[in-house]
């Protein structure tokens, strides 16, 4: 490790945010995409009145701990030598949405959001949705079927969730790891399409993405 | 808790000593920058120090003394696996703990380090200076066979204690290779073909008789000097000179054990089988694999490029090691053997060769992990590392012993060790780095060809390491033993402990955010000491852009579509 060259390359950090409301699968899905084993990384607020200058912050009734899970995937476009050169950070949302100071720290340069939706609660996703309204983040809605089952059709969540059509809506399930990694290439995709760049130049999507569930053929043309 | 109203919330640590931290994104890259100080050298007088002052040494000790350019002063520095060239002022074939404590006394008293050798098969780089104590002729060894111990002097290699043991069917947790030495390996944690079943050698450490940096012979154990007991066992050299280590015996005669070859045109696919095949194992069973350019040289010719070595202890050997067996080897050599023959397990080369080094501790072999070896061994890699050995750890290697010892990676299921020659060292060097980012950390006795003191911290937990920095400059101050795997006594730069580990783990680079998670300490936190590190010149720090761009994004996009 004393090779200077190693710390002499520049590093790209991309990364994406996986948002969603409480307990709808944001640190499953992120464990399940990432190549390291996910990591928690916290962060201590403190009420402003007991002064902003402590290190040691320690936690008590004036303080609270707002935890992040963060994943990383190395990947290999294909088109360089070296070993992980591509680095994709994920950064799972704190489950407390009202943080929003963090969310903007968290999204400012994001190649975009994934916001988990579980059908069952619908209702919780909307104060979600309503913060990436605000952004222009590249948003796709992944509908986290718990065990496989997806009662309502994309369709059907577009509207309950009165989501423009730009949006695009897939399902996903958030303990597997291609399905996964299946969501991330479609917000990658969307970023792109957004940007009006790729339109027409998409690569042929793989066997078993066309394989997979029907439905979301139809959502996202 | 109840939660404070988020609106009045801020971050404690906003402004720190007056000044606002950089509001840096969590993905920001920080690497360390490599002007990482030497361990501090108090200053040496060997440069002025006359032959004849030297040579004053032999009337001290009752072993022989040595000059460079004397008669056999590079025979008593060879070793059979190292061509590593040692070029001290003096060397001291010590006879006793009485030469030791009077060679150190004399290096002490003039100013010079201190550096000790057995085999020399644990060479770092090279002594260039003070007074070599050559343990060689420190050979007694003593089993009690009631006690089920055995009393070693700090000369003694493996296969004497096998030797010496075999009689009353008793075995040693030995290393792989029978060569090494006793003291050496075991001050390292030692990791033995059966580490899985028993744990790591030093947690069998009973007692210790050690020469500090004063100059005394000390007797340690658990009651005895507990802390100085506590560090031995893990800290390797950096506390004294050991001449005695009394070391448990197990009841062991014979193993199952061997290996299952495979031609190197299966490499990816026995690595890649690999977890899926330890996960089952119970710690009856303990395994590595090893990847050979060259084949693997034995006294029968060349064998082919891929080993799986295998070490079962009792019953159950054929169930146990089914799953491996299933992988379809073309020459399966495991059968039951008696434990003097635990040394053609591995079957080690034992040549002198001057290699580059370098070992990894992981806390589970991720895809990733897999895929970066896979792109180092081949088969369709042009030209892989000569040498990438996987041993699976765990078991036994994860509870702590009573009383506790300063062993690290206690919490690694997997250690990669990756040789090659000096002039294709950076091919080690890209392997490690690639795996990095799944490492907890690193074993010492397989650290490798580093020395850098930041890359030998991680072979300890921080915490760990803190503790035996602190006690290194209790026993060691001026530091006499600053050879080998050495740990600097820590200098008051009035940054907090923390800020070492952030350096450490910022090799080659590391997110802010796995900063954090790694030293557990708060986001605000990790960028305040980040921001101070950056200023002192330790880190550089990549801001990233302001967002991807289209070819970046492209990118991305193929590489998720590749794992699809
Ligand atoms: C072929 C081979 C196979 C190996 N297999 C294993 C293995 O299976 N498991 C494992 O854990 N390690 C293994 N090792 C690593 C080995 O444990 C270390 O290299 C160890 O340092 C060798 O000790 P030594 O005394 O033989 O070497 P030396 O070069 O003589 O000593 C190496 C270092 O040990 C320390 N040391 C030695 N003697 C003393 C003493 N009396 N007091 C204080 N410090 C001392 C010093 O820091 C010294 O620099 C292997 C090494 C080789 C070459
Ligand atoms: N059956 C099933 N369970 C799931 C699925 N996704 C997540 N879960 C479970 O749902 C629970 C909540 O999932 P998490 O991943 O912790 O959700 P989260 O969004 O991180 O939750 P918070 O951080 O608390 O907001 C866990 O017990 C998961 O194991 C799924 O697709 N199917
Ligand atoms: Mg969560």
């Amino acid at each position: 490790m004393d090779s200077a060259g190693g710390s002499e390359q520049t590093v790209t950090a991309l990364k994406v945010v996986v948002a969603g409301a409480f307990g709808v699968g944001k640190t499953t899905f992120v464990g399940a995409a990432s190549d390291i084993t996910p990591l928690r990384t916290e962060e201590v607020m403190t009420a402003a009145s007991v002064g902003v200058d402590d290190l040691s912050a320690t936690p008590d009734k004036q303080s609270t701990t707002v935890a992040m899970d963060f994943g990383r995937l190395d990947l290999d476009p294909g088109d360089t030598e070296a070993a992980g050169a591509l680095p994709l950070y994920l950064f799972g949302t704190p489950g407390q949405y009202r943080f929003w100071f963090m969310w903007d720290e968290l999204c400012r340069g994001a190649v975009g959001a994934v916001v988990l939706v579980d059908t069952r609660r619908l209702v919780d996703s909307f104060p979600v949705l309503d913060y990436f309204d605000r952004t222009d983040l590249p948003v796709i809605v992944a509908v986290n079927g718990f065990d496989g089952e997806f009662p309502h059709g994309p369709e059907a969540v577009r509207e309950a969730l009165t989501l423009d059509a730009a949006t695009p809506v897939v399902t996903c399930d958030a303990r597997d790891r291609h399905s996964a990694t299946e969501t991330l290439a479609h917000l990658v995709g969307h970023a792109l399409t957004v940007r009006g760049g790729a339109t027409g130049r998409e690569p042929q999507r793989v066997e078993s993405y066309r394989a997979s569930t029907a439905e979301r053929e139809g959502v996202t043309r | 808790m109840t939660d404070p109203d988020p609106r009045t919330l801020v971050r404690p640590y906003t402004l720190t000593g007056g000044r606002t931290t950089a509001s840096w994104p969590p993905e920001t890259v920080v690497s360390a920058v490599d002007a990482i100080p030497e361990p501090r050298r108090p200053r040496s007088a060997a440069g002025t120090l006359p032959d004849d002052e030297l040579r004053r040494l032999a009337g001290l000790v009752r072993g022989p003394v040595w000059l460079p350019g004397d008669v056999g002063f590079a025979e008593e520095l060879a070793s059979t696996y190292s061509a590593v060239e040692h070029r001290p002022r003096v060397v001291v074939g010590a006879r006793d703990s009485g030469d030791v404590a009077a060679a150190v006394a004399f290096a002490v008293e003039r100013g010079l380090p201190v550096a000790v050798q057995a085999t020399g098969h644990g060479a770092v780089r090279p002594v260039d200076d003070g007074v070599l104590v050559s343990t060689r002729r420190m050979r007694g060894v003593r089993v009690d066979p009631d006690a089920r111990t055995v009393t070693v002097g700090a000369g003694v290699v493996w296969s004497e204690v096998i030797a010496a043991a075999g009689p009353y069917g008793l075995a040693p947790l030995c290393g792989s290779a029978p060569g090494v030495g006793v003291v050496g390996y075991t001050l390292g944690g030692g990791i033995s073909p059966l580490a899985r079943t028993f744990g790591f050698t030093a947690d069998h450490v009973l007692a210790a008789e050690v020469v500090t940096a004063d100059g005394t012979v000390r007797l340690v154990d658990a009651d005895h000097e507990p802390e100085l007991f506590w560090g031995l066992r893990g800290g390797k050299g950096n506390l004294g000179v050991v001449t005695t280590l009394v070391l448990r015996l197990f009841p062991i005669a014979t193993i199952t054990g061997g290996g299952l070859f495979f031609d190197g045109s299966r490499a990816e696919e026995v690595l890649r089988a690999y977890p899926r095949v330890t996960a089952g194992l119970t710690e009856a069973t303990t395994t590595s694999l090893s990847f050979s350019r060259l084949g693997h040289r034995t006294r029968g010719g060349t064998l082919p490029a891929v080993h799986l070595r295998v070490a079962h202890l009792g019953p159950g050997a054929d169930e146990a090691l089914a799953g491996l067996r299933a992988l379809g080897p073309v020459l399966d050599t495991v059968t039951e053997l008696p434990f003097s023959a635990i040394g053609t397990i591995h079957d080690d080369p034992t040549e002198p060769a001057d290699v580059f080094k370098r070992g990894l501790l992981l806390a589970d072999l991720a895809p990733g992990a897999v895929e970066a070896i896979a792109r180092a061994v081949g088969p369709d890699v042009g030209e892989p590392v000569a040498s990438v050995e996987i041993r699976h750890l765990g078991g036994a290697m994860t509870r702590r012993p009573e009383p506790d010892n300063a062993v690290g990676g206690r919490e690694a299921t997997y250690g990669v060790f990756v040789v090659d020659t000096h002039a294709r060292a950076d091919r080690v060097r890209r392997l490690v780095e690639a795996l990095q980012p799944y490492s907890t950390g690193a074993a010492v006795n397989f650290l490798g060809t580093v020395t850098e003191s930041d890359v030998v911290a991680t072979a300890w937990s921080p915490g760990d390491y803190r503790r035996l920095a602190a006690l290194k400059g209790r026993v060691d101050p001026d530091e006499v033993f600053r050879f080998g795997y050495a740990i600097p006594v820590p200098e008051d730069d009035g940054r907090p402990p923390e800020a070492a580990a952030i350096v450490a783990a910022a090799r080659p680079w590391r997110s802010i955010a796995e900063l954090a998670a790694g030293t557990r300490l708060p986001l605000g936190v990790v960028r305040v000491l980040v921001t101070d590190l950056a200023d002192a010149g330790l880190v550089r720090v990549h801001r990233p852009g302001t967002g991807a761009d289209t070819d970046q994004l492209e990118r991305v996009l193929r590489g998720l579509r590749r794992r699809l």
